[in-house]
């Protein structure tokens, strides 16, 4: 019997099939397994990171304690690094090659955009990374690093595609389109679009930054107000994640607050009423999205401010990009030379923040009319305050971190000669073991070399 | 093969012509033991010929012999080999062998052969040397008993695992223990584990990275000491390349207690022991300093200071005197000048939360057995306590085995047993519900327990608003009460493994054997986080059931001939067939309704899944051994096989092995000479396969999860909908290329008795060489993935083992001493890893883990160090990272970090490796002094060189927990030289006005720095700062059995018709000599897996005394 057995090679071969796994799955899965795994990496370390950068919060203890002075090891990025490539991005090309193959025009564009927003905050951490050679698998093991500078025309031209693919005569003769499943917009290929507008906008109003060319940063400011103009029409167009009240669905800063617990919102630095730098002012400038933002209802009992459920509840949002910030953008591109009203920019972002936030009318309209209801007519002066604004819409997005390195409002460093970091470290997996970047990586330092558009 | 069938054909071609005789007579006999009990297989062959045959079942013989014949010689492996005149109807009783070198041992597939023909180093533990300690796990029984195995048990936990390596690490990331065979059955000896608090590393298995959760076990320690008999150990790919890609790291072959054919009625055994054990060491912790920061008190519930132990030093404070929930003193600290009515603020005693574990083992065995049949039955109960409060492990096993000769050809037997059992486990290691790291960071005047005695009552950690209480009143760790009352881990198992084996004689040089041999468990394992815990505040369950069935068949064809009167054939010819079924079913429920009720159904969202695998091997072997004049063996081993986890187009893979061993004393006829009877040279090579992990050829798309360093993350389903992720499994790619993974291994030794066996001296040489090996390697991220399946990588192990065994006093007053010394040295290397791989992590943490890294001895602690002070070449940024250059100190006024005279460290250091874990060299020694019916045993065991990273120590400095912290208000010069390092990361100082940077280091420091909290917290802990300030020696020598035993004298006992009564009274790891600042270094986080030498809140280790009473009927 056992050498019949033996001589059949299916009775060893089918054993060593795994019948838990698919070989194959639809394209839904993959989109929301991208766009969840995008807001949970973004409301992660990269917002932690960031967020401490710009001292809207504090690192109070342990690992965050040393992020909050920037010691950090090539190991801490690390994390990150790999939720984008494998969680995020590796899907995102997975859904595009599939979708492209079965003729799904709306779900091919909305990868496209994915990607496009992935590679976009990539780059503004970390200059260079790998893409054209990137997401490979075993076909390529040592990706080469793309030029950031290169990568930013990648980007937009993901989104231009992504927008062409996106046209609903094309998506009419799809197979399967998003619904449900897209957790960021429900199917609304018309929100994915102006999504794809947003990542320009940014991409532009980055860019007008770059002194050395001055007449460049006119052309890109203009650019920069046009996409942001495609964007979103109001805050219920914003391109975000919510998270779910299951214990394995919770917002990653909840997660992060309940089960560590390292990093203070309104940090009382043991003697209450001493507020860190961001809460400090919010409380200063009366600030009606203070009670919004940070949960300081303990306070006075001498307990620790939490951050309010807007962002830190179980089923807090994560947001990507929103009206409110593409307003600010718009007022930025205006006082860096566009054609426009900076004023109306600026209000439409506030009032938009706010009222999302949930600030009421009475309290908006009695913000406004103080000080910082209007924009400074020293347009250097009205720069940094427009930036500023953003920076408290912008609050535990990444984003804030690259507008601070654009906009550069005052931040007391908290550590060392060489300032708030401009640039993340590379982690040690890509100087250990990719060959092709190794001593690109291993140079770097949190300040050099600066990402193209940071001059 | 073409050579090795040759070879056999000239062999059958000699069998066939040794048959041709006239003038013959038939004779016939039965051949018996000193006790009456007949030999089966006993060789009878007439002097000075090659006529001869084997005994039957029941011991007799009948033969056709020349009228000439006049004596038989008779020789059987363990006796006397003796010659008898030829009568009609002869019995023939044999005896035993005094000097012990006919000494039988199971090798290989269950292969008997005699001990000094083997080309190969196998080391023996019987019964007496095991059993003595009422240790439930009996691999830990082994550790300092045999050269070239080292023993880690995990924790003192009851149930915790063992990690079991013979001659140093082959596998980077494979299993790495030895394989275990039960009566001739491998057995399963897999880690199934899974930890709920680590989503990305819950795996089990030996390259998982158990760093939290509770203490894996390993399933060999079902196995039930008390119905042990004997255990050898097979040590190189030589002796063991019969069995196979499973024993590819050694095997470990027990051989079960059997009843005695031809016995006189029913024997009855009955031992019985009670254990109380210990801790046996914890880490110093400071007494001096209370709860807070920055010299001031602060407690539960507000204050951010409370996390910490930086506070006021505490024979300034009293406690207000009014209690609150969380201090029964009184509810806050206050300084001397103020008015209060509470006492004086004392430290509380941690470590009054231990407890002492209680274990109560009871065994009966009945025996039996009549000419043709024996049979022996056991039951085992064993009732564990821990020395962590709810800890405990529950055993009942039963055993049966038996054996009958149905026939004179045919003889049958087989052996079952029945395992049931329950652990209860704690959490341990990096996990919030972790019990040490919540005592450990525990400031000195919170109390835990609020002062209850007894560990169940809530009052201790339960505030009475039913919210948990714990020094930090929220979200930090729980109170280790809390834990081992709200989080427990039950582990059940009910497990059946067993043989059948018949045996044929075909005629008297042939016989078949045929033995099938099964394993399955079911292992179900239950965790629960009550509402409030803070790794779950919603509270969770977990459920995983592991079903695990395995099949052996072995059909051999033995062949057992002499061919003259100087060469004798033994050979094996054999087919295997294994089947391997595992299946998993997991079930999460999150968000309880009813608090204090850990239930599924109270759960009120709920995930699942379940995983099957299956493997299939199939075999041909064979084992050809040619003895020349009892003197010379020469041994050859083939095996080609086929596995299902290999592509299909090389499954098939084939390797030999092929051993020599010499008895010179025979062939200079020196087995009557006083100094030097016995003396035996061996060499073997040997080549042995692994074959790839289980569907490891394809990718294959998984539910997504997402998780970070920091949190449990995301687990799809996600709101009602579904999210897949490509790899296999997760970020790793799937390989349809594989080959199998090859060892080559040369090995040479010499066996020596002098003195009548007085003295004994073994010493092996060894060379192992595995290339190809199959293993996850890491790739960049940037790829998509994590890691690839690939062949690449090479380790070499090189060492030496010695043992020495001496009687120096033997008097005839009965009085004897035996001294058994052993001692191992292996040098690993692990030469290559993959492209571009400079090091591969095994296990632990990013900062303070344990890696491969190539050119160095596997296990290497791998992390930072301070800056150093070494320039390098001018522009170089690599000088700061020379840890032979003297340390950087900080020369930055008010600078980074820690500040000016304290080294230099701001977290760019390079990573490298900094320490090796392994040992240089393990030994044992075994003492023994007998005298009439008492007996004083000693085993010591040392393990020494070797590293640990202790996590533990530097998170308790960033606390302020530790001891070393404790010299908080003193300072310290730190040796060294002023610099910093530069933007572009170069080692510079500043000129004496402190405006131009110079290159290089500057003056040694002369200025000292306090020791204060901002130098712990900075820089001066591994916690947040370097990784090397907390690696430490591991060396270690203990006493790990001390027993007396006293045995009654027959005369006595025979009257209440008792055969046999003794009473040991022992101790286990009684003392412990070591410098490591930690817990006991014979711990390990990994538990069993292969990432050793790190101690992050390890569970402590144990010692234990005892009684034991041994009844035999």
């Amino acid at each position: 019997m056992l050498s019949v057995v033996s001589c059949k090679k299916e009775f060893y071969t089918k054993a060593n099939v795994n019948p838990n796994s698919p070989n194959a799955v639809p394209d839904a899965v993959l989109l929301s397994g991208a766009e969840v795994a995008m807001g949970y990496v973004q409301g992660g370390d990269m917002s932690r990171f960031a967020s401490m950068f710009v001292q809207q919060t504090t690192g109070v203890s342990r690992q965050a304690a040393a992020y909050y002075s920037y010691v950090f090891t090539n190991q801490d990025p690390e994390t990150m690094w790999d939720n984008l490539y494998d969680d995020v991005m590796e899907n995102d090309m997975v859904l595009m090659k599939q979708a492209a193959k079965e003729g799904n025009h709306a779900y091919y564009g909305a990868a496209q955009i994915m990607m496009a927003y992935s590679l976009q905050l990539m780059v503004d951490e970390w200059g260079s990374i790998p893409y054209s050679q990137a997401l490979q698998g075993g076909a390529q093991l040592y990706p080469s690093y793309d030029n950031d500078k290169g990568l930013y025309d990648t980007i937009m031209n993901l989104c231009s595609r992504g927008i062409a693919n996106l046209d609903p005569t094309l998506d009419a003769n799809d197979h399967n389109s998003p619904g449900s499943d897209d957790v960021i917009y429900g199917g609304n290929g018309a929100n994915w679009v102006k999504f794809a507008h947003a990542i320009k906008a940014r991409l532009y109003i980055h860019q007008s930054y770059i002194k050395s060319t001055s007449t460049n940063v006119v052309a890109m400011a203009d650019s920069a107000l046009a996409e942001a103009g495609r964007s979103f029409g109001s805050y219920a167009d914003d391109a975000q994640v919510m998270f779910g009240a299951s214990a394995t669905n919770n917002n990653p800063w909840y997660q992060f607050n309940t089960q560590r617990g390292d990093i203070e919102f309104a940090y009382t630095n043991y003697t209450p009423g001493n507020y860190g730098t961001f809460s400090d002012s919010l409380v200063k400038e009366a600030d009606p999205r203070y009670s919004m933002l940070i949960d300081s209802a303990g306070e006075a009992t001498g307990a620790d401010a939490g951050l309010g459920t807007f962002y830190g509840g179980p089923t807090g949002v994560v947001e990507f990009s929103t009206y409110a910030e593409m307003q600010f953008v718009s007022a930025e591109a205006v006082l860096r030379g566009a054609v426009g009203v900076a004023q109306t920019y600026y209000m439409n972002g506030l009032m938009a923040n706010m009222t999302k936030l949930g600030v009421s009318s009475g309290a908006q309209t009695t913000f406004m009319a103080g000080p910082w209801g209007t924009l400074s007519v020293v347009p250097a002066t009205a720069l940094i305050q427009n930036a500023w604004e953003e920076n408290i819409a912008l609050y535990l997005n990444p984003e804030a971190w690259t507008l601070w390195r654009r906009c550069n409002w005052n931040i007391t460093p908290t550590n060392g000669s060489s300032g708030v970091p401009r640039r993340l470290l590379y982690p040690q997996s890509e100087i250990g073991l990719n060959t092709s970047a190794s001593a690109t990586a291993a140079a770097a330092t949190q300040w050099s070399p600066k990402v193209f558009w940071d001059k | 093969m073409k050579q090795i069938v040759r070879l056999a054909a000239v062999f059958f071609a000699m069998v066939l012509c040794t048959s041709m005789y006239a003038q013959t007579r038939v004779i016939s006999g039965t051949v018996k033991d000193e006790n009456g009990k007949p030999l089966p297989f006993l060789a009878v062959q007439v002097k000075g010929t090659t006529i001869g045959t084997y005994t039957d079942t029941a011991g007799k013989f009948s033969l056709t012999v020349d009228q000439t014949a006049k004596t038989l010689v008779l020789s059987y492996p363990g006796m006397k080999t003796q010659e008898s005149a030829i009568t009609d109807n002869m019995t023939i009783t044999m005896s035993a062998d005094v000097l012990g070198l006919n000494e039988l041992v199971v090798t290989a597939v269950g292969i008997t052969a005699e001990k000094k023909s083997l080309g190969y180093a196998t080391q023996e533990v019987n019964s007496d040397q095991l059993n003595t300690s009422g240790t439930s796990n009996v691999m830990n029984e082994l550790e300092g008993k045999v050269s070239g195995l080292s023993v880690v048990s995990s924790a003192g936990d009851p149930g915790a695992g063992t990690n079991i390596v013979l001659r140093g690490v082959t596998s980077l990331t494979g299993n790495n223990q030895p394989l275990i065979v039960v009566d001739g059955v491998p057995i399963d000896n897999s880690i199934n584990n899974y930890d709920p608090t680590d989503a990305g590393a819950g795996a089990g298995g030996s390259a998982g990275n158990l760093t939290s959760g509770t203490q894996p076990t390993n399933r060999g320690l079902d196995i039930n000491p008390s119905d042990i008999e004997s255990i050898n150990v097979l040590k190189g790919p030589a002796a063991t390349a019969l069995y196979g890609i499973n024993a590819a790291s050694g095997a470990i072959v027990i051989t079960t207690k059997k009843g005695k054919k031809g016995g006189t009625g029913l024997g009855i055994e009955f031992n019985s022991s009670l254990t109380w054990s210990t801790y046996n060491k914890l880490p110093d912790r400071q007494d001096q300093w209370t709860q807070g920061t920055k010299g001031l008190w602060y407690g539960p519930p507000s204050g951010a200071g409370r996390k910490f132990s930086w506070g006021a030093k505490m024979d300034t404070m009293y406690w207000t005197g009014t209690p609150n929930e969380w201090f029964k003193d009184g509810s806050s600290m206050v300084g001397q000048s103020t008015a209060h009515t509470g006492s004086a603020v004392t430290p509380f005693n941690a470590y009054n939360f231990f407890q002492t574990g209680v274990a109560n083992d009871n065994n009966i065995a009945v025996s039996g057995g009549t000419d043709r049949s024996s049979f022996r039955m056991s039951l085992g109960n064993l009732k564990q306590t821990g020395i962590i409060p709810g800890s405990d492990y529950r055993k009942t096993s039963f055993n049966i085995n038996g054996s009958s000769a149905l026939s004179k050809k045919l003889s049958v037997s087989a052996g079952i047993d029945f395992v049931n059992s329950t652990t209860d486990k704690v959490q341990q290691g990096s996990n919030i519900s972790s019990v040490m790291l919540g005592l450990l960071r525990t400031p000195p005047t919170f109390d835990n327990s609020y002062g209850q005695k007894n560990p169940v009552d809530s009052t201790a950690y339960v505030t009475p608003s039913g919210g948990q209480r714990d020094f930090r009143g929220g979200p930090g760790y729980d109170n280790p009460y809390w834990t081992v009352n709200r989080n427990p881990f039950i582990s059940k198992l009910n497990r059946v493994f067993g043989y059948g084996m018949a045996e044929y004689i075909i005629n008297d040089w042939i016989r078949l054997r045929y033995r099938i041999g099964g394993d399955a468990y079911w292992q179900d394992d239950k965790n629960a986080y009550d509402i409030g815990s803070n790794a779950f505040s919603a509270g969770a369950i977990f459920m995983n059931n592991y079903f695990n069935s395995q099949y052996n068949s072995d059909a051999q064809v033995i062949i057992d001939r002499q061919l003259n009167d100087k060469l004798k054939l033994n050979a094996i010819l054999g087919q295997n067939f294994f089947q391997l079924n595992s299946s998993t079913r997991f079930a999460e429920g999150t968000g309880f309704i009813v608090p204090d009720f850990l239930d599924m159904s109270n759960a009120t969202s709920y995930l699942a899944s379940e995983g099957e695998a299956e493997k299939r091997t199939s075999a041909y072997y064979a084992d050809i051994t040619l003895a020349y004049a009892s003197q010379l063996y020469f041994n050859l081993t083939t095996r080609s096989e086929i596995s299902s986890t290999l592509p299909s187009n090389s499954d098939r893979f084939f390797y030999p092995s092929v051993s020599v061993g010499w008895v010179f004393t025979e062939f200079l006829h020196m087995s009557t000479n006083k100094i030097l009877p016995y003396g035996k040279i061996r060499f073997s090579w040997a080549q042995v396969g692994k074959d790839a992990p289980i569907s490891a050829l394809q990718n294959y798309y998984h539910v997504a999860s997402i998780v970070d360093g920091f949190t449990t993350g995301i687990q799809f389903p996600y709101n009602g909908l579904g999210g897949y992720e490509l790899g296999n499994p997760l970020f790793v790619i799937g390989n349809s290329t594989l080959q199998p993974e090859k060892t080559n291994s040369t090995e040479i030794g010499l066996d020596l008795a002098f003195l009548q066996n007085k003295i004994k001296v073994s010493a092996t040489y060894y060379s192992e060489d595995t290339h190809n090996e199959i293993f996850t390697v890491p790739v960049p991220y940037s790829t998509g993935f994590g890691a690839e399946i690939m062949n690449a990588g090479e380790i070499t192990n090189k060492g030496i083992e010695l043992t020495l065994d001496v009687t120096p006093v033997n008097l005839k007053n009965g009085f004897r001493w035996d001294l058994s010394i052993n001692y191992s040295h292996n040098a690993n290397e692990v030469v290559t890893l993959a492209n571009g791989v400079k090091q591969l992590f095994l296990g632990g943490f990013q900062n303070g883990g344990v890696y491969a890294v190539p050119g160095m001895s596997y296990g290497q602690i791998y992390g930072n160090d301070y800056s150093h002070a070494d320039g390098g070449a001018v522009g170089q940024t690599t000088g700061r990272n020379n840890l032979t250059a003297p340390l950087l100190i900080n020369d930055n006024p008010g600078g980074f970090a820690a500040g000016q005279y304290y080294p230099y460290y701001d977290g760019s250091e390079a990573s490298q490796a900094l320490a090796n874990t392994l040992p240089k060299w393990i030994g044992g020694l075994t003492s023994t002094f007998s005298f009439k019916g008492l007996s004083l045993g000693i085993v010591m065991t040392t393990r020494q060189g070797g590293y640990m990273w202790d996590g533990t120590l530097g998170a308790m400095e960033y606390f302020g927990t530790a001891q070393q912290t404790a010299n908080r208000d003193g300072s310290q010069v730190f040796a060294g030289n002023m610099g910093h390092i530069n933007a572009q990361g170069q080692v510079v100082h500043w000129d004496p006005t402190y405006t131009i940077e110079l290159a290089g280091p500057g003056a040694a420091n002369t200025t000292a720095a306090p020791t204060n909290q901002n130098y712990w917290q900075n820089i001066g802990n591994s916690f947040t700062g370097p990784t090397n300030s907390s690696i430490f020696n591991a060396s270690y020598t203990r006493i790990s059995q001390i027993s007396l035993a006293y045995e009654l004298p027959k005369k006595i006992i025979e009257k209440a018709h008792f055969t046999r009564v003794a009473i040991t009274v022992f101790a286990n790891n009684p003392v412990l000599w070591t410098k490591y600042p930690g817990v006991d270094p014979e711990t390990s986080l990994g538990g069993p897996a292969n990432g050793q030498g790190l101690d992050y809140f390890n569970n402590p280790n144990s010692k234990s005394y005892g009684v034991r009473l041994n009844v035999g009927l």
